[in-house]
């Protein structure tokens, strides 16, 4: 056990810190932000993964010949902590590095994964994931959209819904049921989709925060070639269970760790700003140990990490345990998220664009941002049974 | 950067595990195995183990390991039940050999070899948690006055190791026989039935500078180490809570199946296993800060582990009871004997308010100093 970083880790680190100073617009955080309409960020946070991988940064830790640097995962953290520090903006595609490419490499063919992976990393290539459907969301074995064999394609029919980001994807990992008589798990499969096949639509829905991340996703009759199928026919629940441990697990989780850390840091300092009549809030007891809670919270969420990270290093594949984390963090984001509405006085109910907002209106945004925490990725509930079936071994 | 025990660490954690469920199960507590006697039965064995000796220095006759290869035995000792009195006695290991290692040589050999007790004398009534509020003070005359609480094992401490204010008004650490005149232990009726506590009076104790193991930062340090010891123990009680409460859910049926088969049920526990895996992340990152780490990150990292440990404990140990329904509130079912150390370990060496206030002084400073 170590937590000091090794003579070639720092190196890493001030390489990174040196780069990402000279690749932020002048006054980043401080004077430039991110553009406000959420089309326009959407396309600068693309440019930002584009110009990031010319720079060599993306892929810290996937193998060379996929475009990736060979690093560790170690290195991967590092990254992930100076971008915070940065304040740099976050990625679009992370459902092509985080679940896409992480799927591929464990059930694609090495044809697939030549054809796809470097796209990913370039982020010429965005993905969205076609999993939840209308009537098959926590019940996801469930899904009715088909896939029907047909010469050298199989033909889709049928809805996806909350697929975020479909309206920036070039692609989509699919799953479709290739089987209607076999029992649910037994009949589906996992698919590569080309978003700009014929058949494909697109309805954005408008999500609670105001913006428009998720859409209704509808394909009619859309041919996809059998070479798009991933692993064998029929298995793709079992494959898609490979996506969820990765969209629940350590990776996921330390890259969202310094973003929280970076709103509470920013709480913090607001706290000692915003005045409650003569004092200011910090300087109140009770503020200071809710302000705390989420210190040690939000810090146990990178042990959390960490330790994963540490397992993976070994070898250990990622499984239901990554449910422990999912669990974990979204609910101690989730009060952060709601303790910062508590503790900063009635400015804090004022929104981005209004003179006496506090902070750009980060915090009333993320208070509401944070109710997706305990339902996307698997409700709640759902990692709960994940959890006390299959870690803990209880009855069915 | 890595963040894992080594296969020696897990597997010196196993047979420690394997000898203290063999020899020592909660069994013998609620057939009324009187705890005094349990301990000097269970120190022996400890002593073969070689656990005694863990941390002291090869020279005296140790292994010469560190908190890290502690941490997980920690954390048994937590589980098991083990008496305050052996984790304060190889708690004391590290300390004097890290402060006073030359003056305190020969107890530390006697320390390695098991013919050592140590007992800790540090909180005090009235006093709350910061050593600044300590009362216990040597005099200019070089007499000791003072009264400590919750002393383990204090009336059979070879040594005794006392946070008290120097004539200069400093902060220090002392250790001094337990024999010495002036000193006398009366055992106290705690919550707390695993292990036995005194209160320990200092009456004009003469103290010499030989005595002294060290300052403040001596003083800090072992507040540390005790609360980060008191958090691995916390996170060993909670796994074993976690593993009593579904092995019991899995076997005790209601309305025609096993409980276990309840969402409701199946939720707590999973939230208790949550709760245990973040503990147990806190807990192995202070005993590294202990081993390691500069002075303020020590401090924030015990203060992030105990404040979480707390937390935890009290959570995970209440559902524990819960999830047994009335046998949960038997005598027989031995739960409770866990639940009294939980809140003992929970309550003494800081609380989670003292603690947070700690962190987010330790974050603060982090924060200005950019
Ligand atoms: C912001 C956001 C982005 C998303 N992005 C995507 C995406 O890109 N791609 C994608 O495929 N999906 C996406 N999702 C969908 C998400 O995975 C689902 O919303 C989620 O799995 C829950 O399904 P549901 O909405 O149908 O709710 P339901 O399954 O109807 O659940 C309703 C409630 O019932 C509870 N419940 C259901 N079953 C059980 C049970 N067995 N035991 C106890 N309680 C139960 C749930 O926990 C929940 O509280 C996104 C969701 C959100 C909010």
């Amino acid at each position: 056990m170590d937590f000091n970083y090794s003579p070639e880790e720092q190196t890493f680190r001030d390489e990174v810190r040196a780069w990402l100073a000279s690749a932020l617009p002048k006054g980043w955080g401080k004077t430039a932000f991110e553009p406000e309409d959420e089309d326009e960020r959407a396309h600068f946070r693309i440019e930002w993964e584009r110009k990031l991988y010319e720079g060599g940064w993306s892929g810290i830790s996937w193998p060379t010949k996929y475009g990736g640097r060979g690093a560790t995962l170690v290195e991967q953290g590092i990254f992930a902590e100076e971008c915070a520090r940065a304040q740099a903006p976050e990625g679009i595609n992370v459902i092509g590095r985080n679940l896409a490419a992480t799927t591929l490499m464990h059930h694609g063919n090495e044809a697939q994964r030549e054809r796809y992976l470097p796209k990913i990393l370039a982020a010429e290539e965005i993905w969205c994931q076609g999993f939840s459907e209308p009537n098959a969301g926590s019940d996801l074995a469930s899904a009715r959209c088909r896939a029907v064999a047909d010469g050298d394609d199989f033909v889709v029919n049928g809805q996806k819904i909350w697929t975020s980001f479909a309206q920036y994807s070039q692609w989509c990992i699919l799953l479709a049921r290739t089987d209607q008589d076999v029992p649910k798990h037994k009949g589906l499969s996992f698919f590569l989709v080309d978003m700009k096949s014929p058949g494909i639509t697109i309805r954005p829905l408008t999500q609670i925060s105001g913006e428009n991340e998720f859409n209704e996703t509808f394909f009619e009759d859309v041919r996809v070639p059998k070479e798009n199928l991933v692993g064998e026919l029929n298995d793709g629940w079992r494959i898609a269970m490979t996506t969820l441990a990765y969209e629940r697990g350590a990776e996921d989780a330390l890259a969202r760790q310094i973003r929280f850390k970076q709103e509470l840091d920013l709480l913090i300092a607001k706290a000692q700003d915003v005045k409650l009549g003569s004092k200011a809030a910090i300087d109140d007891p009770a503020i200071r140990q809710r302000l705390a809670t989420s210190i040690v919270d939000l810090e146990l969420m990178r042990m959390n990490c960490l330790r994963e990270f540490s397992k993976a290093i070994k070898g250990e594949k990622p499984g239901p345990e990554s449910s422990l984390m999912k669990l974990y963090w979204s609910h101690v984001a989730q009060d952060m998220a709601d303790m910062a509405m508590e503790v900063l006085g009635p400015e804090t109910l004022l929104m981005q664009g209004d003179p006496d907002t506090i902070a750009r209106g980060r915090f009333p945004m993320s208070f509401m941002q944070s109710r997706a925490f305990t339902i996307y990725s698997g409700t709640s509930e759902i990692q709960r049974n994940i959890i006390a079936e299959r870690v803990l071994g209880l009855p069915k | 950067m890595n963040f894992d025990f080594n296969e020696e660490q897990y597997m010196f954690r196993d047979t420690v595990r394997d000898s203290l469920k063999a020899e020592f199960p909660v069994d013998l507590f609620r057939d009324g195995g009187d705890p005094v006697a349990m301990e000097a039965a269970l120190w022996g064995q400890l002593a073969e183990l070689g656990l005694f000796g863990l941390m002291v220095p090869e020279e005296q006759g140790g292994l010469g390991l560190g908190m890290v290869d502690f941490a997980l035995i920690a954390e048994e000792f937590g589980a098991a039940l083990v008496p305050l009195s052996v984790t304060d006695t190889i708690c004391a290991s590290l300390v004097l050999a890290k402060f006073a290692a030359s003056v305190q040589a020969e107890n530390l050999a006697k320390l390695a070899a098991g013919e050592l007790r140590v007992a800790f004398a540090v909180y005090e009534k009235n006093g709350g948690y910061d050593p600044a509020d300590f009362a216990a003070t040597i005099g200019g005359d070089g007499l000791l006055n003072g009264r400590k609480l919750l002393v383990a094992g204090a009336d059979r401490a070879d040594l005794l190791v006392i946070v008290a204010r120097d004539a200069a008004g400093t902060l220090a650490l002392y250790a001094l026989e337990g024999a010495r005149a002036g000193i006398s232990a009366s055992r106290e009726t705690a919550l707390d039935i695993t292990g036995d506590y005194h209160s320990v009076s200092f009456d004009k104790v003469s103290v010499s500078d030989a005595d002294r193991i060290g300052g403040a930062e001596a003083v800090d340090f072992t507040l540390d180490l005790l609360a980060a010891v008191a958090a691995l123990g916390l996170a060993g009680i909670g796994s074993r809570m976690l593993d009593t409460a579904v092995a019991y859910v899995k076997e005790r049926s209601q309305f025609g199946q096993p409980i276990g088969k309840f969402q409701a049920i199946k939720h707590r526990c999973a939230d208790m296993a949550v709760d245990v895996n973040t503990a147990r992340s806190g807990a192995y990152y202070a005993a590294w800060a202990i081993a390691s780490a500069e002075e303020a990150e020590r401090l924030w990292a015990v203060s992030m582990a105990k404040a979480k440990a707390n937390r935890m404990a009290v959570h995970v140990v209440r559902e524990a009871v819960q999830l047994h329904g009335g046998m949960g509130y038997t005598w027989e079912m031995a739960l409770h004997f866990h639940y009294r150390r939980a809140r003992h370990l929970e309550v003494l060496y800081g609380s989670t308010e003292y603690h947070n206030e700690r962190v987010l002084q330790g974050t603060m400073a982090q924060l200005a100093a950019g």
